[in-house]
């Protein structure tokens, strides 16, 4: 935890609202980007990065400074991500009614989907695989849980491995053995696309 | 080290995580092996596509919504949704400690020498009285001698009337 962050708790921690909301200012944007790249929705990943904010306004009090403020924001955040794609999961319906979307909300379902009804790709599917963002959006929503939450807190994050075990609670070889197959499916997923496009 | 170690330790090489030693045989191995240095433009590639996912802004009313929220929690009160923060294996460890107690505190209740028994005691004495003073008897003893009511009460308050 750096200076400020235990400055501004303990100004909190003696009931100064402004505290909070300086802290609120400083982790909002971080906290939003990585349950939105777990979660892969951005409204219900705005609702969740105000349910880590309302978790930290309610348990704040009793934080002590043993880990570093961002690491127990990010714990929090990866906790409820994670428990919302459980629960997404277990009440997962697909409606007849509405037309399927390239780019889901959750791509295993609709990937199966898209295999079985339309083998081909149109036009359309053509131009939005050519939408890098998409494409890298999809290929690491691909990964199982902790391969793309690892990948997350290391390139879009950037903490180190010993920042990613405190935060995750595990040991740094597993970090080095996770990250090394989640590059492996990465590549995998963007070889063809980069050797389309002339970067490789 | 061989072109197998070599590229699995490459992605810890990228990101300048290697120790000293691990680092320098890593980049002294790239110079001279062309199969490893393609695979390390790959990873290298794939690291900066990344970066193509840009981020996201948080809407201008977040701060509106969250104090909503927050206001919306407070009414609620306190619950058990702070469950969820737990690691899985402590929750499973709680209820493999919990359940068993409350059972077998449920259990107990239901013994003779319990509350809830001699609760459950009480209760039926209260109902019997109740019953014998509809009848306008004062106990069990003022039945018909070789009645049907004198004989049941005899048998459930084990006591020998004959």
């Amino acid at each position: 935890m750096t200076q400020d962050d235990w400055d501004l708790m303990l100004r909190f921690k003696r009931g100064d609202i402004l505290a909070f909301e300086m802290i609120m200012q400083k982790y909002q944007k971080s906290v939003l980007n990585v349950i939105y790249r777990l979660v892969g929705d951005q409204d219900r990943a705005e609702d969740l990065t105000q349910e880590v904010f309302v978790k930290v306004y309610r348990f704040g009090k009793r934080y002590k400074p043993k880990t570093r403020f961002s690491h127990w924001l990010y714990r929090i955040a990866i906790n409820l991500s994670l428990n919302d794609l459980r629960q997404k999961r277990k009440y997962q319906v697909i409606s007849l009614n509405s037309p399927l979307s390239f780019v889901p909300d959750d791509g295993k379902v609709a990937e199966l989907v898209d295999q079985l009804i339309a083998p081909t790709p149109t036009p359309v599917e053509i131009l939005q695989r050519r939408d890098l963002n998409g494409f890298i959006k999809k290929a690491v929503d691909s990964l199982c849980q902790s391969q793309k939450t690892m990948i997350i807190l290391r390139e879009y994050e950037s903490l180190s491995y010993r920042e990613m075990a405190k935060v995750l609670n595990c040991s740094i070889k597993s970090i080095e053995a996770c990250l090394y197959r989640a590059r492996q499916n990465l590549k995998e997923k963007l070889i063809p696309y980069l050797k389309s496009e002339g970067f490789l | 080290m061989n072109c197998k170690k070599i590229k699995r330790k490459l992605g810890s090489f990228l990101d300048k995580e290697l120790e000293k030693k691990e680092r320098i045989s890593v980049k002294q191995h790239l110079k001279q092996c062309l199969h490893c240095g393609e695979e390390a433009k790959i990873l290298s590639q794939i690291q900066s596509s990344l970066k193509e996912w840009k981020d996201i802004e948080p809407s201008p009313d977040f701060e509106a919504n969250f104090w909503k929220k927050l206001a919306l929690e407070k009414e609620k009160g306190p619950s058990f949704r702070w469950l969820h923060l737990l690691p899985r294996p402590i929750i499973i460890a709680l209820a493999l400690v919990i359940l068993p107690l409350a059972g077998l505190l449920f259990v107990r209740s239901l013994l003779p020498g319990s509350l809830l028994y001699h609760r459950a005691e009480l209760i039926e004495v209260e109902a019997r009285q109740q019953y014998l003073a509809s009848l306008g008897l004062n106990s069990f003893k003022d039945f018909f001698p070789h009645s049907v009511g004198r004989i049941y009460f005899s048998l459930i308050s084990e006591e020998n009337m004959y």
